[in-house]
């Protein structure tokens, strides 16, 4: 009984569920790096490389795995360079630069026509992708972003963030870890551009866009930058909820952007930092009840 | 008593701009040794405990540590060669709470090794958040703090979180400690408890810096002095004779106008919390 | 040849219009304002709103427009920039916080302007303005709408250049953009300065948008990220901050597009900016006129 309405709720589901999947490694490639301070936007043209590469290679016959591989180590490659060729920039500068790299990236998609195919984009790409390889995918990517964010490791990304002067003072080589991150970044938003090439079986070469950086940042935003699962709520609510509000329709944009206002301002760690200080809220009530003095001194919890 | 100098800085000199911050500071630090660094506002005391700790790049003169030049090392590097530093403002990582703060400074060893085998190693994770958290605890305790390191530092008064500055420089074990005026904005009481906490380390051995505003506390605590004006070492040697200096005295006093100025223990606490965060690395 | 000197001409006093305000907010109050477009087709939205009735003649539709552009921008930095400068301290989490609200204010509203539009390009009647061309022998010519732009362009350009190197206002400008604590300290109302800069930039991308929207004969949302992408490029190669900067690369680039477009390979003509961009950060981040301490990277 049970198990029947669960497999037709995800047989009614499931091109949501993919799409959510595929949209939270696009997110953690965002997250990663503005976790770290790194503040580069290029996952979102490493989409559009990877969806090219592996869906090229896979028309050109070879088989799943390596194409995908290949798009991977093609990133890695790239990314590494990228970094290398940005790595004086910082904040607002390393943000534009990326974002220009970003469009570059989908202006050479839509004029290398002999490669790409131009305008009309990429085709008939064998369908060979499952939801169950990309849910694995997105697992293990959070498993290893959680590994990334806790411990020391995770708190030296968080000076690095914060304080960069001090982070090196305590010798963190920031340049090497804000590399690190850049790369990440890139291999995240790889995934996630070869999963939708394969799993749809078209690409577009405006897929990459403007709205596609907007949307990225959004969830990082919306669900809150400094944890995956921050990035993991953005994905679900922004793919999710178009579907289900569709009495607001038009008007979930206005909905986003304002959402976007009034949390940057008001709630930089998103809703996921509202979810938790809700979460807390009975303990320390508790708290306060039996000892009111002791709350400033035990506020253990992890930004 | 005058071992061979652990640090020696000869003709140092650091432009931004226009402006002179270091022009020719030249200053040797022996091994074991406690040493003051005085100086009116704006003299180049943080500027030299910047470039020590590599956060600034001379633009002329050298930096020496066991005789070998150390001005190429980048400041991660020199902390992981044991030189360790307080800076003038509080600077904790509000995000986290004390002991999480500390234990940044007790995993520098951790810190420089490959970021990738940090991240998917297990052991070495293990590790290092072990050893972090061990001495963490042990240098929160040495500066009287382990009962707060579940504390938030935004939390805890300014005097407490100036120690917990002092514990995250200590947690690594350091061979050289620059603490840039640790006890401004402390009561007397907290502050000869941190005098006491520095000669304790001197006794242990350690090399260390202070500077400091307040003469009596360079009194109590160092074996010698420097003393700077406009980017040089005006006067050295035993805190008295540097106190006693009249170059000194005019630097301090200002030019004959002795009347208006406050007298040195106040003048350390009103140099007490927030400063321009424009500039980047007090 | 000539048309294309004068099309390109034009052209580079639109970005001059729109990239002035941009470099302001960003070169002072560290402000990278993404909704900057968004604002520039709002004004020309505005415009279409208040003479496709042909209820409202040319100039103060213009003049309204354009308040209307400013008073949206200054809604945005009272509202939200001030709070975050406020109360972000660490300057790289406030810079993320502004471009967030930034792009947030931008999709606001550019949902608003294509929900009223039925998300189609608008153009105001062409009773709002009438064109005239004027021969200059051939088949070369320029427009009245031209003219104007391009007039409008060089007052503009000289008011801001001179005002920010002689008036009080501009002196604090500056004193804002090289440090913002010692200028408070200095007794500087800041949150004054910001407020009327933030305005100042909103309404010359109003005045931009309004002329643009006659000139084209019309608008639509994606309108201003073109613009917003160019006005980068324009940035970057002009120096942050820098005024003058921004109007000679305005202008090169302007002339680089068009060359592109008439003798090039037109499609690559996107590429232009981006690649300036990419380029020009590698090269020379400070930009190619700008003085080094406006330098942030
Ligand atoms: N990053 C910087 N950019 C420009 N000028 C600087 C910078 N850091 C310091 N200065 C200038 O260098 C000079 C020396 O400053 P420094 O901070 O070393 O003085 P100090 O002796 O530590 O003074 P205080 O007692 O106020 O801490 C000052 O004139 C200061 O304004
Ligand atoms: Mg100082």
């Amino acid at each position: 009984m049970a198990i029947a309405s669960i497999s037709s709720w995800y047989a009614g589901n499931e091109t949501l569920i993919q799409n959510i999947l595929i949209y939270a490694l696009l997110a953690f490639s965002v997250q990663v790096v503005l976790r770290a301070g790194v503040f580069s936007l290029a996952g979102i043209g490493f989409y559009a490389i990877g969806s090219y590469t592996a869906a090229l290679l896979l028309k050109k016959g070879w088989p799943t795995v390596p194409s995908i591989l290949a798009a991977v180590l093609l990133c890695i490659l790239l990314g590494y360079l990228l970094a290398l060729l940005l790595v004086r920039l910082r904040d607002l500068y390393l943000a534009m630069a990326t974002v220009a790299f970003d469009l570059m990236v989908g202006v050479v998609a839509t004029n290398w026509t002999g490669l790409t195919g131009g305008p009309l984009g990429v085709t008939g790409i064998p369908l060979v992708m499952g939801t169950l390889p990309i849910f694995l995918t997105a697992v293990g990517a959070m498993l290893l972003l959680g590994l990334l964010q806790r411990g020391v490791l995770g708190r030296s990304f968080e000076a690095i963030r914060e304080d960069e002067p001090l982070a090196l003072t305590l010798a963190i080589d920031t340049s090497r870890y804000r590399h690190f991150a850049f790369v990440i970044s890139c291999v995240l938003g790889c995934l996630a551009g070869a999963y939708h090439a394969l799993l749809f079986g078209t690409i577009e070469p405006t897929d990459a866009g403007f709205e596609l950086i907007v949307l990225a940042l959004s969830m990082v935003i919306i669900g809150g930058f400094r944890s995956w699962a921050g990035a993991l709520l953005g994905a679900i609510l922004l793919t999710w909820l178009p579907l289900e509000l569709t009495s607001v329709g038009s008007w979930l944009n206005l909905v986003y952007g304002g959402l976007m206002i009034v949390l940057a301002t008001w709630l930089p760690g998103g809703l996921l930092d509202a979810l938790r200080a809700l979460l807390r809220l009975p303990a320390r009530l508790r708290l306060l009840l039996r000892s009111p003095s002791s709350l400033a001194a035990t506020g253990e919890e992890r930004g | 008593m005058s071992a061979a100098p652990l640090l020696e800085v000869r003709d140092a000199s650091v432009r931004f701009g226009g402006v002179h911050a270091l022009r020719g500071a030249e200053l040797s630090v022996s091994t074991g040794s406690l040493c003051g660094l005085i100086g009116p506002n704006g003299s180049g005391k943080s500027t030299l405990v910047n470039v020590i700790s590599r956060l600034t790049k001379l633009t002329g003169g050298a930096l020496l540590m066991d005789g070998d030049e150390i001005d190429s090392l980048s400041a991660d590097r020199a902390r992981a060669a044991g030189i360790a530093r307080t800076f003038q403002t509080v600077r904790l990582l509000p995000s986290m709470d004390v002991l999480a703060n500390v234990m940044l400074g007790g995993a520098t060893h951790f810190a420089q090794r490959s970021v990738a085998v940090n991240w998917l190693w297990p052991p070495r994770r293990a590790n290092a958040n072990r050893t972090a958290r061990q001495a963490a605890l042990v240098a929160l305790e040495r500066v009287g703090m382990a009962a707060h390191a579940h504390a938030r530092p935004q939390a805890l008064p300014y005097g407490q979180q100036r120690r917990v500055e002092i514990a995250r420089a200590l947690a690594s074990r350091p061979r050289l400690l620059l603490l840039d005026e640790p006890t401004a904005g402390m009561s007397h009481h907290e502050r000869e408890e941190v005098g006491d906490l520095l000669m304790e380390l001197r006794r242990e051995g350690l090399t260390q810096v202070l500077v400091e505003h307040d003469l009596a506390m360079i009194h109590r605590v160092c074996d010698h002095a420097h003393a700077l004006n406009f980017g040089r070492v005006i006067a050295s040697g035993s805190t008295q004779e540097v106190a006693a200096d009249p170059g000194v005295r005019e630097a301090y006093l200002g030019h004959g106008s002795s009347g208006e100025r406050a007298q040195d223990s106040e003048r350390a606490q009103e140099s007490g919390p927030p400063e321009s965060p424009a500039k980047v690395s007090q | 040849m000539l048309q294309q000197l004068i099309n390109a001409i034009v052209f580079g006093s639109v970005l001059t219009l729109f990239s002035l305000g941009l470099s302001l907010a960003w070169g002072t109050l560290d402000v990278l304002n993404l909704a900057h477009g968004a604002v520039f087709v709002f004004a020309g939205f505005i415009t279409y709103e208040l003479t496709k009735d042909s209820t409202m003649s040319f100039v103060p539709t213009l003049i309204v427009a354009s308040l209307a552009a400013g008073a949206v921008t200054l809604a945005l930095e009272l509202v939200a920039f001030r709070r975050i400068r406020l109360h972000f301290p660490a300057r790289r989490q406030a810079e993320l916080s502004m471009l967030v609200v930034s792009v947030g204010a931008a999709t606001v509203i550019g949902e608003v302007v294509s929900h009223q539009t039925s998300e189609a390009a608008f153009s105001p009647p062409a009773s709002a303005f009438s064109i005239h061309r004027y021969s200059l022998g051939g088949s070369v010519g320029i427009t009245n709408i031209q003219i104007l732009i391009v007039v409008a362009a060089i007052i503009v350009a000289v008011a801001l250049d001179q005002g920010i190197r002689r008036t009080r206002y501009g002196r604090a400008i500056r004193a804002l953009a090289y440090d913002p604590t010692t200028t408070q300290l200095l007794g500087v109302n800041v949150g004054a300065v910001a407020a009327a800069t933030m305005f100042l930039a909103g309404a010359l991308a109003g005045l931009a948008g309004v002329m643009l929207a006659i000139y084209l004969g019309g608008e639509e949302v994606a309108t201003g990220q073109d613009y917003l992408l160019t006005a980068f490029a324009i940035l970057i190669v002009g120096g942050v901050g820098s005024i003058r900067g921004a109007i000679v690369s305005a202008y090169l680039i302007a002339l680089a597009e068009t060359a592109v477009v008439a003798y090039g390979p037109s499609q690559w003509r996107d590429g232009v900016a981006f690649l300036l961009i990419l380029v020009m950060l590698l090269v020379r981040p400070q930009g190619l006129f700008a003085r080094r301490r406006f330098q942030r990277a």
